[in-house]
């Protein structure tokens, strides 16, 4: 009755579904052909920005590797950035994915008003990286902020959250965490997904709460922990949002994660070239993570489809 | 292993179909790429002549008050010019560069813009993007004494009209802060005397701070002011794209600002870095824990509605026997045209009438800016719109201001300022390795610069 | 008894983390009462006064347009966006789900790896094609990708709930005769309930808050959506900005995303019914 027989490895499953290809190219059509008019263009044409002095108000000229090695050998905040921001993912991604599964774990309960408590939880997802949001990270997060005072009511000393270098990631990353509503409603949505009857037969088999979770809701979430996962890895490889309207990527570039550099370079210093360059070594960056991601997944993910061709 | 392999091929081969799937996909996109020069900004309006309709697109940002006023105007002006129909296309500052810089580079860019003056460089020196203004039906004679040539000008055409006059930097001051730790405000205060004076507030209590400052702050209030105080002149000479400045003066520069945070006349950078970019929302300043901000004239209502004490102005900080006050005077912000606009002369015509016409002054007030002519200075002193801080804020620095160039504004040289300062102030490297790297950074850019 | 006991201990985690979640929110809601100096001089959570002043003003707008035709422009901007997006993401992960085709796991991973490029460079590009196309300053920039399924994070999300569904199920019905879109829209789409609502609201909420698209691609004052109205009014260059009002619209624009969350829950709650499938 474990879920773990339909691993998703080349199991030789029977394949009735129509051999006629067709149907699939038919099917996925519509993002065939958006890619190509409308996302190929783009993608390419920042592939030879990275090759030029692009600026956006002048049509660059072939300058060939000048803006990868400039990058890498002369660009003292390329690296840092970069490093700050593998640092930031680290901190944010398991943190946001390990609260939001707790959260609707809980939130799967039958419990009354069930749906207040949704909702309550995902309403600071819906304020996203609005100017109210800067506001009020401001008002929390500064020295004589909330947070130092709720902090004060424990004797704990006040912490400069937004003043210090090393500090100030940490409470960008907060932001991305206390904004867990996403993952927690797909969370949700995919422990919707668990059979009821999983449980029953393991309850005939006597088993406990901690023993189903392990053994039933874990396993039959991982499609969508995997989901999340690689999800939350990209974006937050590509984090923008919260450092730049919250700290602008300081203090002494404390927050300048990447995706403040590209943006910076891209429409500050009229760099596009440049911003592009820095771009598809962060794409490649984001491509080997993701790949091994994947890989890791036939080891721990499970489907019930009897594997994906 | 050999599975391994596999999927390391695999891997490749979904990569390089990736590669040759965009590239073919690319390359039809290219080929539309070509006819599109033609599209022009007031693309949707009937061709122009005497009377015959026009549709012009005017686009700026600002507050609701300037929003507005500009509304006003363009109702007024559409009055007396039936034929003539403004779309206006207004919004917050936030994202108005980048969207600008968009429609400009496709050739989707309104026909009346509202730019920064530092913007200029950027713009026109990649192409000939903004009209010349002398070659069209716009009086520009009626600006004040030099403001074209400071502000307006770009390789020697009148590419923007003024909007604004004013200048930097200047001290806002809380009178009622003044009066509590009996600060004297009829005098012109020295670096050194600020950082004492700062000492002695904080000393009277802990919780206050003289002045307060983010980096941006910092680079072009205190730093640059300074470098020209120490040299009499502009940062980067214009001719020779080299610095105006030696090792030693930029040491002092930056050894200044970190005076200022020893003997806590500056708020901490950390507290401040709270702020940075809204020092007007300062809690302390607000509360009366911080006397000083320095900034721009233009900055004045900003201030002004952020506390409940009556505010002050007096003039920025200087060094023992400066050889410049440091201050330049100029406007900032102004208005220009569209080169590719099919309506040129009806888009002067229209700026003509919003900058030169006595109604259309009258509406304005100072929402779009402060009297870049004499007529707008006279008609709104009689009318008494005009604040009175920011009238002394720009009178003190037109006192005695410096002409800059635009190659020391150059934003390239302005980040690399920025970061250094950073990094003195909390401590990763000395004054002195700062203004080393400062000038090595500086040659290798300028020498890119001056190749261009 | 143990039941309850441990009804309890969820209400009371729920009720405390929820009360630290929502507590900032509520601080911004009651900032809406209060004037620049308040908000930003004093760190106490309820105002001086109340008063409905600022979502007066607010609502307003800067005079020329109302928020009224912000509201609309956005619904008219949103609602279609998301039924396409809905209905074409859909489709393509059924395609990809299900199917068999040349190439398959190199369009899977093509697909995919169009997340992986910051926005921030491939913006003149993109404003570029839809510049050719004429769809400057009209709202086909938004609809043109949601039927084109140009959304790969929700097309990735659906294949994975998809696969969370035996294959018999489904293929038992191709078998019978169905053809395979039929399949689709009466047997799979009924149990994918949960992430077609995922969807909608994902979909509804990004649309809803996005500002940098909307910026660039909307000119005219009369097009704008919530999102740039919200900004409209900021000049953080010299004026100060009426926070309060800010506020207020930030809450007022916020209502609809809210509601569609709170009552699409229920097709969360539903899930996959008993019977419906043999693990």
């Amino acid at each position: 009755m474990s879920p773990q027989a339909t691993k998703n490895r080349p199991v030789p499953s029977v394949r009735k579904y129509p051999k006629n290809w067709r149907w699939g190219i038919l099917f996925i059509l519509p993002w065939l052909i958006g890619f190509c008019i409308l996302q190929a263009y783009p993608l390419i044409m920042s592939l030879y920005y990275s090759f030029t002095d692009y600026s956006i108000l002048s049509e660059g000229k072939w300058i060939g590797l000048d803006n990868y090695t400039r990058l890498l050998h002369k660009d003292k905040y390329f690296m840092k950035s970069l490093v700050l921001t593998f640092k930031y993912a680290l901190l944010a991604v398991p943190m946001k994915l390990i609260m939001a599964l707790i959260v609707a774990m809980i939130l799967n309960m039958k419990l009354k008003c069930i749906n207040l408590f949704r909702t309550v939880y995902y309403l600071p997802s819906i304020m996203g990286g609005s100017v109210a949001i800067s506001i009020l990270w401001r008002f929390m997060f500064m020295k004589e902020g909330m947070i130092n005072k709720f902090l004060g009511v424990f004797r704990v000393p006040s912490v400069n959250w937004l003043g210090d270098p090393n500090i100030a990631l940490v409470t960008i990353s907060l932001l991305v965490i206390w904004q867990f509503g996403s993952s927690m409603v797909l969370f949700l949505a995919g422990l919707k997904n668990v059979p009821i009857e999983l449980y029953e037969a393991a309850e005939v088999d006597g088993a406990n709460k901690w023993t189903k979770f392990w053994s039933i809701t874990l396993p039959m979430l991982t499609p969508i922990v995997f989901f999340n996962l690689i999800m939350q890895i990209i974006h937050a490889l590509q984090e923008f949002t919260s450092a730049f309207i919250i700290t602008s990527g300081g203090p002494n570039h404390g927050t300048y994660l990447i995706g403040v550099k590209i943006y910076e370079d891209a429409f500050q210093n009229l760099k596009m070239g440049y911003a592009s360059a820095s771009s598809w070594v962060l794409f490649v960056a984001i491509l080997l993570i993701t790949l091994l991601v994947f890989r890791s997944s036939s080891a721990w993910v499970f489907y019930n489809d009897g594997g994906m061709d | 292993m050999k599975k391994q392999f596999k999927k390391h091929a695999a891997l490749f081969m979904s990569v390089s179909m990736a590669a040759i799937t965009l590239i073919g996909c690319g390359s039809a996109g290219k080929t539309n790429e070509t006819g599109q020069t033609t599209q022009s900004a007031a693309e949707t309006s009937v061709a122009s002549g005497d009377g015959a309709p026009v549709t012009l697109r005017f686009s700026w940002w600002g507050s609701d008050n300037r929003h507005g006023a500009l509304l006003d105007a363009i109702d007024a002006y559409q009055a007396k010019n039936p034929n003539v129909k403004i779309e206006a296309e207004y919004q917050g500052f936030d994202g108005y560069y980048e969207k600008i810089m968009t429609t400009l580079s496709s050739n989707t860019a309104p026909d009346i813009i509202q730019l920064n003056k530092e913007w200029l460089p950027d713009i026109q020196g990649a192409k000939h993007y903004l009209a010349d203004l002398s070659t069209l039906p716009v009086d520009l004679s009626t600006l004040k004494d030099r403001l074209l040539e400071i502000s307006g000008t770009y390789n020697g055409e009148a590419n923007l009209f003024p909007c604004t006059v004013g200048g930097s930097p200047v001290v806002y001051v809380n009178a009622d802060f003044a009066k509590e730790f009996g600060i004297d405000l009829t005098k012109n205060y020295t670096w050194d005397e600020i950082a004492e004076l700062g000492k002695a507030v904080h000393e009277k209590d802990s919780d206050a701070y003289l002045m307060t400052a983010d980096a941006d702050m910092l680079n072009r209030l205190f730093i640059q002011p300074y470098l020209v105080q120490k040299t009499g002149k502009p940062i980067i000479d214009e001719e020779t794209y080299a610095p105006n400045f030696t090792e030693a003066d930029a040491t002092e520069a930056f050894q200044n600002i970190l005076n200022l945070y020893q003997s806590n006349a500056l708020e901490p950078f950390g507290d401040a870095a709270t702020f940075a970019g809204q020092m007007d929302q300062n809690t302390k300043w607000i509360n009366k824990k911080i006397g000083m901000i320095v900034d721009y004239t233009g900055s004045a209502p900003k201030y002004l509605s952020s506390v409940d004490s009556p505010l002050e102005v007096i003039s920025a900080p200087v060094m023992e026997n400066a050889k410049s006050t440091g201050v330049v005077y100029g406007g900032d912000r102004g208005f220009s045209i569209n080169d590719n606009s099919a309506h040129k002369d009806e888009a002067a015509e229209f700026l003509d009438f919003l900058m030169n016409d006595p109604e259309a002054i009258k509406i304005q007030k100072t929402e779009v800016g402060y009297c870049p002519t004499q007529q707008a200075e006279d008609i709104l002193i009689a009318q008494g719109s005009v604040d009175e801080l920011q009238k002394k804020a720009i009178d003190l620095v037109a006192k005695d201001p410096y002409i800059n160039n635009m190659i020391s504004g150059n934003t390239e040289l302005e980040v690399v300022r920025k970061d250094l300062i950073q990094e003195v102030i909390y401590g990763d490297i000395t004054p002195e390795d700062a203004a080393k790297e400062l000038l090595e950074q500086y040659e290798e850019i300028l020498g890119q610069l001056k190749t261009k | 008894m143990r039941v309850k006991k441990n009804d309890l201990i969820a209400y009371v985690i729920l009720i405390v983390m929820g009360v630290a979640m929502i507590y900032p929110l509520i601080w911004l809601f009651f900032a809406t009462f209060k004037d620049n100096q308040e908000l930003f001089g004093k760190m106490s959570l309820l105002p001086e006064k109340f008063s409905s002043i600022a979502y007066k003003n607010g609502w307003k707008g800067s005079g020329q347009f109302t928020y009224l035709t912000f509201y609309l422009n956005t619904f008219k901007l949103v609602v279609p966006t998301v039924l396409l997006t809905a209905l074409s993401t859909g489709i393509v992960s059924y395609g990809f789900g299900r199917f068999k085709f040349p190439f398959k796991k190199t369009l899977f991973a093509l697909m995919i790896s169009t997340l992986m490029l910051p926005d921030a460079v491939i913006m003149i590009p993109r404003y570029v094609v839809f510049n050719k196309f004429g769809w400057i300053d009209t709202y086909l920039p938004f609809w043109a990708p949601a039927v084109l399924a140009c959304y790969p994070f929700l097309i990735f999300m659906q294949i994975q709930f998809l696969r969370g569904i035996p294959k018999e199920l489904d293929e038992s019905a191709y078998m019978d005769g169905c053809n395979p879109f039929v399949v689709y829209v009466k047997i799979l789409a009924p149990l994918l309930k949960p992430s077609v609502f995922s969807v909608i609201i994902f979909q509804t909420l990004w649309r809803w808050n996005d500002y940098f698209n909307n910026l660039v691609y909307i000119s005219s004052v009369k097009n704008y959506t919530l999102s740039l109205a919200l900004k409209m009014s900021i000049d953080s260059q010299g004026s100060s900005t009426p926070w309060n009002q800010v506020l207020a619209m930030s809450f007022v624009s916020l209502i609809p995303p809210i509601l569609l969350y709170f009552f699409a829950q229920k097709y969360f709650v539903e899930g996959i019914t008993a019977g419906g499938i043999k693990g």
